[in-house]
């Protein structure tokens, strides 16, 4: 009887009834709810002008300080991560296609889900924190006509600190990301009460790990940047950082506007996202070996 | 011909217009686009070096030997990270994508393409003055 149950059809089957059943996107903002709520928290002890010590203070200093921030910094990866799996499962899923210009609008939330996650890691202040931020601006300054604009709307770390990564991330994101999600987050209503176990689980998990920190120190001479942002940092060494920066991502999401169509493009669109996304693991996975 | 006269006018009226709102906008861009030089920042290095002392701060490395005192940015030109000394190999190295420069801001390796800034160093005067300042 086991050795039917885990037969590779089985498991196939399983994970596909895992995929298609499961409320992924209820999960995905009930982390977010969390994120939000352990954000508002870590806000009411968070300096941006003294990012480092701010951070390392809520780490050591602050009771309960490292987790709450533990709390925020899992619960938003997860809101991510879920999110991404919701949209797989949207597409392998029966379900209805929207029509392209709503799922346009609805797909822009991703990219902007991604940098608020991005400037959480920023405003760290450590190492990596401080790097990644440093390296987004000088991407963003690579822009021709726009790049001096858009730095200034989003990071200008060089000139003003935090100041605006902060604005962005606790404000500025957060709004655009629900203008871009509110026609789809409206129709569902989703309570924490149904989901206790699994805010039972983010809470123990931050509890017992610490979210990540790396101090500046004077002998290192590798910093990995964060995950999803490895493989661009990778790239970044062999191309101009408007090509990987800027046209290496921007195609990716230009795929995802063209996911949902049902046109031989859509498929097309699926295949060159698909291809992509395994390009840019092997790559995050050199920048790993590193 | 008076109507077609008119009419000429008339365009040649909004041509003008617009050419001298083309002509308002250059000194706007050529405004806007100016960006200050920053006001020179005097950053001081209250210590005593001896020969060989490497000195980091957040934005320069100051080197002393035998001949002169210099500093140099630590800021990698390739993407803006900070840049680190090797004692073991004599070279200031970026972390984030192993640029590597010579302590005089030579470029040796990496994905940067342009040398380290230098900044002028002045050892501090006065009797119980110790140290240099560092025009950034």
């Amino acid at each position: 009887m086991p050795r039917v149950l885990l037969s590779p059809c089985n498991v196939r089957l399983t994970m596909k009834r895992l995929l298609l059943e499961s409320k992924w996107g209820a999960m995905s903002l009930v982390a977010l709810y969390i994120s939000i709520l352990s954000g508002v928290v870590l806000a009411l002890q968070y300096d941006e002008v003294h990012p480092f010590y701010s951070a390392a203070s809520l780490d050591l200093l602050i009771p309960f300080g490292s987790f709450w921030r533990s709390l925020h910094f899992y619960s938003s990866q997860l809101f991510f991560l879920i999110a991404v799996v919701h949209l797989v499962a949207i597409l392998y899923g029966p379900g209805d296609r929207l029509a392209l210009g709503k799922w346009l609008w609805l797909i822009a939330g991703m990219p902007v889900a991604l940098l608020l996650l991005f400037t959480g890691y920023v405003l760290r202040g450590d190492a990596t924190g401080e790097s990644a931020g440093l390296i987004a601006e000088n991407i963003c300054l690579s822009i021709p006509v726009i790049g001096t604009m858009l730095n200034s709307l989003l990071f200008a770390v060089a000139e003003e600190g935090m100041k605006r990564v902060y604005a962005n991330h606790i404000v500025g994101l957060g709004v655009l990301w629900i203008i871009f999600t509110w026609d789809h987050l409206r129709r569902y209503r989703v309570t924490v009460n149904q989901h206790g176990w699994f805010v039972l689980g983010i809470i123990a998990f931050s509890l017992v790990f610490s979210a990540p920190m790396e101090p500046m120190q004077m002998g290192v001479f590798h910093i990995a940047g964060p995950w999803f942002f490895l493989g661009l940092q990778e790239l970044l060494r062999y191309m101009q950082p408007f090509v990987a920066g800027v046209l290496v991502p921007l195609v990716f999401m230009v795929s995802l506007g063209f996911l949902q169509t049902n046109h031989a493009w859509g498929r097309s669109a699926r295949f060159f996202a698909g291809a992509w996304l395994i390009l840019y693991g092997c790559i995050t996975l050199v920048a790993l070996g590193r | 011909m008076t109507e077609q006269r008119r009419i000429f006018l008339r365009n040649g009226w909004d041509w003008i217009r617009l050419a001298a709102t083309a002509a308002l906008c250059y000194p706007l861009f050529r405004f806007v686009k100016f960006k200050v030089p920053k006001k020179p920042r005097l950053v001081k290095v209250e210590k005593l070096m001896k020969v060989g002392d490497v000195h980091l701060d957040q934005e320069f490395v100051l080197f002393h030997d035998k001949s002169a005192t210099w500093a140099v940015s630590r800021i990698c030109t390739h993407l803006g990270c900070r840049l680190n000394f090797s004692e073991k190999e004599h070279l200031l190295i970026c972390p984030c994508h192993q640029s590597k420069f010579t302590t005089r801001g030579v470029r040796v390796s990496g994905p940067a393409e342009r040398n380290l800034p230098l900044f002028a160093v002045e050892k501090m005067s006065g009797e119980n003055a110790k140290g240099f300042i560092v025009s950034l």
